[in-house]
């Protein structure tokens, strides 16, 4: 027989699944997800897995803190997971914890995404330092800190002796000889890696919610394909008339006024591709966003051949979004790209007209499992 | 085997020097778990074994996580039976164990001589055992899903218990007493051969018991339907629906099965701060002696992180008020003179070599509950060192700011988190609300409202089990003036806040949808408690 514990954690994690997929497309719309920093672990607001109390309104119930402040400041007094005290045992949740693994798992069987089968033979030797051994030597990131103030209290205590009364404090500093640090050597081993190219038209006409659609999108792609491979770089290209290579927050946040060149993008991209990105070692993923405006003859002349071309045999994947508010006519470059490039099995476009449509979009762009 | 022998020598010498301090702690026995299993306990919150319920996977996820990527661990975890069970982590060094061990011998003696936990029963891990048992064959015999949804719904009420119940005896409060089989049909007198059934059991005579049947039935639910309405309001819903509701036989058996859990978890909540500042003194003061000087630095560094984060942290509040005590007591710093001295520079040379420290604690720690605790220890001294403050949520600016820094203030927010174990506290008034039979709840209003979507939930979950219609009495705050901005002129930095005036409402849940309905003050005359625990300035609001 099973492990009762066992069964238990089956038994909510099939209720937790369910109950994302069921609001899959709310928890995609609402962007409540987006934009938690860092971490395996992301929390999901999921009022259902909760069991319902008879509890006081935590914004009339007030609160005890300690430390500096006058009256009247603001204090971060978020409701934590732990609840007041006195509550009863065990853990209080106000959201589920799930594993990004485990969401994008969820992602996966939602949109019946197929598995992504990197092509060829592309592994990448990749090295994790791993830390085996302790040295006196070494730079300022490997020092373990705790361990030299241990020391140096250690070392403190011996040469004199320190206050003895209860509630003095001692101030230790740490010297040189108190120092150790981490040691160790990279392990190599072979890896699928691949690299996510975002591109986005930045000129004026693209800001605001059309932006935030774009964010909402890529993070979730972003999921789905750093699930799949070990090793995941990313580059952020914004374009104009020209086009520039960005940090991941300017991407999202940068607007300009010029007019639209959309080829200048493809031109950088191309050129990362080759500098950093040998298509013989990297799963290369491209995903270009604009409102389908472009220069005049800029589509047919130059895009459809840097695509043709260059950028979608090197990638594994080339995705167009069109996002536009409201309407669902394609705009001219997706028309003319689509009529030139509709047979190439890399190469997909989708209309995004509102957040209610994100979450197909993700499936026509993922569902080929390439 | 060796390793066996040295914990063995080590659970000796801690008990030893438990003993040595006055201490008088029921037998201890000590696991050794590894990791996985020492968060499969603390999601069962300590035990081995509890009912299935998601609930449950739910925290051992929680666990798993917080030892996975924050290197986070359970620090101690021990059950109040008799004898005492308590987990050492396989991994723990040699000082962790020491640390450990004297910390659970300092709960065994919480568990054995605190007042409130004299009701408590000390075998509960046979009973979690037979209750997971007994609720694992519901699900055999009525199905997974119709059992577990229905204890959602029973969890949601878990804590609608009276704390004070083990020390009273309530005649509708015994759930589970003899109830008459609710058969349709008399019982027979069995036959071994069928042509002797009418001469056995002529028709004429199972007519007549069968109107007895009927009419002793229909005395009885009249009966029971008087019970419901109760002289005064009590509390113990969970109690109420057992006896009361309309429910099948296993269902009222899981409502008590889940009070009779609640009820043991109780003394352990109601006595958090006074137990863990308990085992926390003593782990302090023994391990002076017990860690081996090397281990000692070590030792600090784990206890420091277990007395991290101030008031909150019960081990650390606890701890702090338990050294004042004895040291107030050690030099006379109580009674009149003390109380009635004004004079600081006199207060803090105050020494009268009275000496009463460990007599006073031992007293404290046999009679006391975290209220009564920190209602009389929690001193304008204490409040001082710890430099509170106390914060209030202002909806016009969309934050929480601090509100007071006064002492009173301080301890009536301390205080109001540990009454009624930190809960609103709601009563059954009547199980025949308008001559109807339908429930009426009342919340006991002390100036903080309820979270008034949860509420309508578990009202949803209260009716199911009620059978009939629900009703909640309570109050909110409802809005009845914006603030004037011309007031901020001259403190631009002070948040300004509605004046806001209480509303009286009653939620009903009739089976199909829920219901606000606007009260009188006259009608919730009987649900306002003389309390308020709001810190807001009153320059702030309006």
């Amino acid at each position: 027989m099973a492990k009762r514990i066992l069964k238990d954690l089956e038994r909510f994690k099939r209720i937790v699944r369910g109950e994302i997929r069921k609001n899959l497309k709310e928890l995609i719309e609402s962007g409540e997800i987006v934009g938690q920093k860092g971490g395996n672990i992301i929390k999901v607001p999921l009022k259902s897995v909760r069991i319902p109390q008879f509890r006081y309104d935590p914004r009339q119930a007030g609160g005890l803190g300690t430390g500096e402040g006058e009256i009247g400041d603001p204090v971060h007094a978020e409701p934590s997971n732990d609840g007041p005290p006195g509550q009863g045992p065990g853990p209080h949740f106000r959201e589920v914890e799930i594993e990004l693994r485990e969401l994008a798992e969820i992602l996966g069987e939602e949109l019946e995404l197929p598995k992504i089968q990197p092509k060829g033979q592309k592994q990448v030797v990749h090295g994790d330092d791993e830390y085996l051994d302790i040295s006196t030597v070494g730079p300022q990131t490997l020092l373990m800190k705790r361990r030299a103030y241990q020391k140096g209290l250690l070392r403190q205590l011996l040469m004199a002796p320190g206050p003895s009364l209860p509630g003095d404090t001692i101030v230790v500093t740490p010297i040189k000889e108190d120092f150790r640090y981490l040691y160790g050597q990279p392990s190599l081993s072979p890896e699928a890696s691949c690299v996510m190219i975002f591109m986005r038209d930045a000129s004026g006409s693209m800001s605001g919610e059309k932006t935030e659609i774009i964010r909402q999108e890529n993070w979730w792609i972003d999921l789905w394909l750093r699930t799949n491979y070990k090793h995941v770089d990313r580059v952020y290209i914004l374009h104009d008339y020209e086009a520039q290579e960005v940090k991941e927050d300017d991407f999202y946040n940068l607007s300009t006024g010029g007019g639209t060149r959309i080829s200048s993008a493809y031109e950088l991209c191309d050129r990362v591709i080759d500098r950093r990105y040998h298509p013989e070692h990297w799963n290369i993923y491209a995903f270009h966003f604009s409102d389908g405006e472009n220069w005049i003859g800029d589509t047919e002349n130059a895009c459809v051949p840097l695509l043709e071309e260059k950028l979608l045999p090197k990638t594994n994947l080339f995705c167009y979004g069109q996002v536009t508010l409201g309407r669902r006519s394609p705009g001219l470059h997706l028309v003319k790209l689509k009529e030139r490039l509709d047979e190439r099995e890399n190469f997909v476009t989708s209309i995004i007209s509102s957040r209610e449509e994100i979450l197909q979009s993700i499936k026509e762009f993922l569902g080929k499992g390439r | 085997m060796k390793k066996v022998r040295e914990l063995e020598a080590l659970r000796k010498e801690a008990r030893r020097l438990a003993e040595s301090v006055g201490l008088d702690p029921t037998p201890v026995i000590f696991g050794v778990v590894d990791y996985d299993q020492l968060n499969e306990y603390s999601a069962y919150d300590g035990f081995p074994e509890r009912f299935p319920h998601w609930s449950f996977g739910m925290s051992y996820d929680y666990f798993r996580k917080r030892s996975a990527y924050s290197g986070w661990w359970t620090y101690e975890l021990v059950l109040n039976t008799d004898p005492a069970i308590a987990f050492l982590r396989e991994s723990n060094t040699p000082v962790e164990n020491k640390g450990v061990m004297i910390h659970v011998y300092g709960h065994a003696d919480f568990f054995k001589h605190n007042r409130w936990f004299s009701k408590t029963p000390k075998e509960m891990i046979k009973l979690m055992h037979t209750h997971a048992q007994r609720i694992e064959e519901y699900m055999n015999k009525h199905g997974v899903e119709k059992v577990e949804s229905f204890m959602d719904k029973a969890l949601s009420i878990q804590y609608e218990i009276d704390q004070y119940a083990p020390f009273i005896k309530r005649r509708w409060q015994d759930a589970l007493e003899n109830e008459e089989e609710n058969k349709k049909e008399p019982r027979r007198i069995p036959v071994k051969r069928d042509y002797m059934e009418r001469f056995v059991n002529p028709p004429a005579w199972l007519e007549e018991r069968r109107t007895q049947l009927k009419s002793r039935q229909e005395r009885q639910s009249k009966r029971l339907q008087e019970e419901t309405e109760l002289a005064k309001p009590q509390k113990d819903l969970l109690a109420f629906l057992a006896r009361y509701g309309r429910l099948e036989h296993w269902q009222k058996d899981i409502l008590s099965m889940i009070r009779d859990e609640s009820l043991y978890f109780v003394p352990q909540m109601q006595t958090k701060i006074m137990n863990e500042g308990w085992a926390m003194l003593w782990q302090a003061k023994l391990m002076a002696e017990f860690a081996a000087p090397h281990e000692f630095i070590d030792h600090a560094d784990m206890a420091s992180k277990v007395l991290a984060g101030g008031v909150a942290n019960p081990y650390a509040l606890g701890k702090l008020i338990w050294e004042d005590m004895k040291e107030r007591w050690d030099k006379g710093r109580f009674g009149r003179e003390w109380e009635l001295c004004q004079d600081p520079e006199k207060r803090k040379r105050w020494d009268t070599k009275a000496n009463l420290g460990t007599e006073k604690i031992f007293e404290v720690r046999r009679n006391y509950n975290d209220v009564t605790f920190l209602a009389e220890f929690f001193t304008e001294e204490l409040y001082e060192k710890l430099r509170l403050f106390t914060y209030e949520y202002i909806p016009e600016t969309g934050a929480y700011h601090i509100t007071s820094r006064d002492f009173a203030d301080v301890k009536r927010k301390l205080l109001f988190q540990h009454t009624n174990l930190g809960r609103p506290m709601i009563k059954v008034a009547t199980g025949n609300y308008g001559n109807k039979g339908e429930l009426l709840l009342l919340h006991m209003y002390n100036g903080v409202g309820l979270n008034l979507e949860e509420a309508k939930e578990v009202l949803k979950n209260t009716y199911f089990m009620w059978g009939r219609p629900v009703n909640l009495k309570t109050i909110m705050r409802r809005k009845i003036k914006d603030p004037d901005p011309m007031r901020n002129r001259i403190h631009p930095e002070r948040p300004l806040t509605a004046v806001y005036e209480d509303q009286g409402m009653l939620l009903r849940y009739d089976g199909e949808s829920t219901r606000e309905l606007a009260l009188s003050a006259d009608e919730v005359k009987d649900i306002r408690l003389d309390e308020d625990y709001s810190t807001v300035p009153q320059e702030w609001i309006g």
